[in-house]
């Protein structure tokens, strides 16, 4: 027979004493007002509900009529069963705290760098056609709100169409595939695709290799193999997946702690983003080698539109960019090239 | 003060390192489950600060219940996803959504406040928030929107008017609190976190630069660039909690020594304004040194130090109060409003 110390406290009211429990081998339950010794409650173990156990609280006992009775000593366990101990035990067994502290950052780690792209590579190919060309030509009309009309003569886009042409011949793509078209930029040489195969070229990089069409070709054939990858799907399965499970994992915390996982999470987007350009690289130097042309094509195309960009030796900024560093990408054409020739 | 009336200190029992215990295992549990724990986690980290704080021997209690909490995150997630979709397909949807979003913040906002509120008690009372939809509008989205036509002049008003607002519409067993605040010691707050504000900007700004100018001396830009970039950041989080500190030290004890329950409670709040500087600048470097994982420690410290500079005075009233709330359904609210980012917190 025990008896424990605590409070006794009356459902939906404030009203409460101090009392003392007596409970008997058999679980029979007896509370005591301490005041007067007058017996204030009857049950037994089996009818009462435990409250939560935490670590240095009081496991509070509820009776049937919502009355509850809390211990003066934290440490007064009511049965000794495994489950209503064992999240109190990992809330303050520093063996448990210590492993928490360890596998967290490996754990979100898995999941953003491993977990999160491969759900979306995954499902990336699920999407059906309809709703990839419907992205596209939406992305298109948005786009178009910040691109002027082309201002490249017929005779400008008739020269790197043809060349287009011709080198998709010799592959096993399909030209029906893709569909090229010529936008203003105001001053950048670039090029980008969309999802239901629209390849966008700027008047600034046609008109920037305009001596050298098969340069423009090699750098389409990078855009096609975005298309290819299906990576404008992906990138948006990719980016909703994020945002979903950073609220979901991360919500509840608050200030610095989001911030700084925050700053994690976008250096591993920025991975993703550069495996993604590796890809379409690689893609585009196979259908140049396929089509008979020098896959160094796409290094010199590289060079010539974006050789003039800072390219420091500096390791650590790669972590922060979308693409892969120009010189190991033109490195990378140069090295095809040669195993080609092998 | 009325005969028999107890003045009684706040006593918080919840070490920093406890409490760090019970928080780390709950966010890797959390993780671990791809968020399905989250809720849980969040009821017995509440739970465990709620528990180690006590008044006259009584402690605090948290009623929620984890369930409701996941049902009312799915429900958000639903919308959430519902939102991605149309507008990756029709990005004039975002302009509707945002209207939608801007009608439904008051709704968000009360339902946080009441969620919160109701599923706190002391002595199996629990607490309830009576504010309406219009008021929260009103008080909420309004009154900030009419400051910023003034430059933000009316800010501190428009910020005392807020308090008083929650204040005034929250119940205790029936009884509702009583807040009479002054619109000039808002004022002069806002006025001591702007000039700290400001001062501490300078010298941020100027140590980044010169940050900046001494590593750059390696013919290095992008590095010199990146480092001042860094340390301005940092030093801008530590400028914000230090602004924020000044500012809240001002006006809590403004707000506890004018709030009351009439013929049952009445408060003392006599925070430093030395001390809880040195508080937050502590809190705020154990932060940024431990890249946010002493999150849970700068909690402790922070909710130990503000019972420790608090007192209730209680009459005898208290032994006879009943709980009048009966309807604690407010669960959606609640997890829409942390999904989107409109939590209020009051202590």
């Amino acid at each position: 027979m025990k008896r424990i110390e605590g409070k006794y406290y009356f459902a939906e009211r404030s009203e409460s004493c101090s009392a003392t429990l007596v409970l008997t081998e058999q679980g029979s339950i007896q509370i005591f007002n301490d005041a007067d010794g007058a017996l204030i409650q009857t049950s037994t173990l089996q009818e009462c509900q435990q409250g939560p156990a935490l670590p240095d609280l009081p496991i509070e006992l509820f009776f049937t009529n919502q009355d509850r009775f809390t211990p003066n000593d934290v440490a007064v366990k009511w049965d000794h069963s495994f489950f209503s101990t064992f999240l109190q035990q990992l809330e303050s067994k520093f063996i448990y705290v210590l492993i928490a502290i360890l596998v967290l950052p490996v754990t979100m780690w898995l999941i953003f760098s491993q977990g999160v792209p491969a759900a979306a590579h995954a499902t990336a190919p699920l999407v059906p056609t309809a709703v990839t060309d419907e992205l596209g030509e939406t992305t298109l009309k948005v786009m178009d709100y910040i691109l002027d009309p082309s201002e490249l003569t017929q005779e400008q886009q008739d020269r790197v169409l043809n060349h287009w042409r011709d080198t998709l011949a010799k592959t096993d793509l399909s030209e029906t595939d893709y569909q090229v078209l010529f936008r203003n930029a105001g001053g950048t040489p670039n090029a980008f695709a969309l999802a239901d195969g629209t390849l966008v070229l700027f008047d600034e990089l046609v008109v920037l290799l305009e001596e050298k069409p098969e340069l423009i070709t090699a750098i389409l054939l990078h855009e096609a193999g975005h298309i290819e990858h299906r990576h404008n799907i992906e990138l948006l399965i990719q980016s909703s997946i994020i945002s979903v499970v950073y609220a979901l994992l991360l919500g509840d915390m608050e200030g610095f702690a989001e911030i700084i996982l925050g700053v994690g999470v976008s250096v591993g987007e920025s991975a993703f983003s550069r495996r993604m350009e590796d890809e379409a690289d690689v893609f585009a130097l196979q259908q140049l080698r396929h089509a008979g042309l020098s896959p160094s094509l796409f290094g010199e195309a590289l060079e010539e539109a974006f050789g003039d960009e800072e390219r420091s030796g500096h390791h650590w900024e790669e972590y922060f960019s979308s693409h892969p560093d120009t010189q190991s990408r033109i490195n990378q054409a140069n090295s095809f090239e040669k195993e080609g020739a092998e | 003060m009325t005969e028999g009336s107890k003045q009684l200190p706040i006593k918080f029992s919840a070490t920093p390192w406890g409490y760090s215990k019970v928080w780390l295992v709950n966010v890797l549990l959390t993780i671990v489950t791809l968020g399905i724990y989250g809720p849980w986690a969040k009821v017995r980290n509440t739970l465990y600060l709620y528990g180690h704080t006590s008044i006259d021997d009584h402690r605090l209690q948290f009623l929620a219940k984890p369930v409701k909490i996941l049902i009312g995150r799915l429900i958000a997630l639903g919308i959430f996803l519902v939102y991605i979709a149309i507008t990756s397909f029709a990005p004039e949807a975002g302009i509707l959504f945002a209207f939608v979003f801007v009608f439904a913040m008051p709704w968000l906002i009360n339902q946080g406040l009441r969620f919160n509120l109701v599923n706190t008690a002391y002595r199996n009372v629990r607490f309830d928030f009576k504010g309406s939809y219009w008021e929260t509008f009103l008080y909420f989205m309004l009154l900030p929107l009419a400051s910023l036509f003034t430059l933000y002049l009316l800010m501190p008003w428009v910020l005392k008017e807020m308090d008083k607002y929650i204040h005034e519409n929250i119940e205790y067993g029936g009884k509702r609190l009583e807040l009479n605040t002054r619109g000039a010691t808002y004022y002069k707050a806002a006025f001591a976190a702007a000039v700290v504000y400001i001062l501490f900007m300078i010298v941020a700004f100027s140590s980044g630069l010169m940050a900046g100018l001494m590593s750059q001396t390696n013919e290095s830009l992008p590095l010199a660039a990146a480092t001042m970039m860094f340390v301005f950041y940092v030093a801008m989080f530590v400028v914000f909690y230090l602004s924020q500190a000044i500012y809240v030290s001002i006006t809590r004890n403004h707000v506890m020594n004018n709030l009351e329950v009439e013929d049952l409670a009445s408060f003392e709040s006599n925070i430093k304004i030395s001390s809880y500087l040195t508080l937050t600048l502590t809190n705020v470097l154990l932060l940024v040194v431990t890249l946010g994982l002493a999150f849970p420690a700068t909690q402790a410290r922070k909710f130990k130090y503000l019972a420790d500079h608090t007192q209730i005075n209680l009459t005898p009233e208290i032994d006879n109060m009943v709980n009048k709330v009966t309807d604690a359904d407010a669960s959606i609210g609640e997890e829409a409003a942390s999904l989107f980012d409109t939590d209020i917190s009051i202590i």
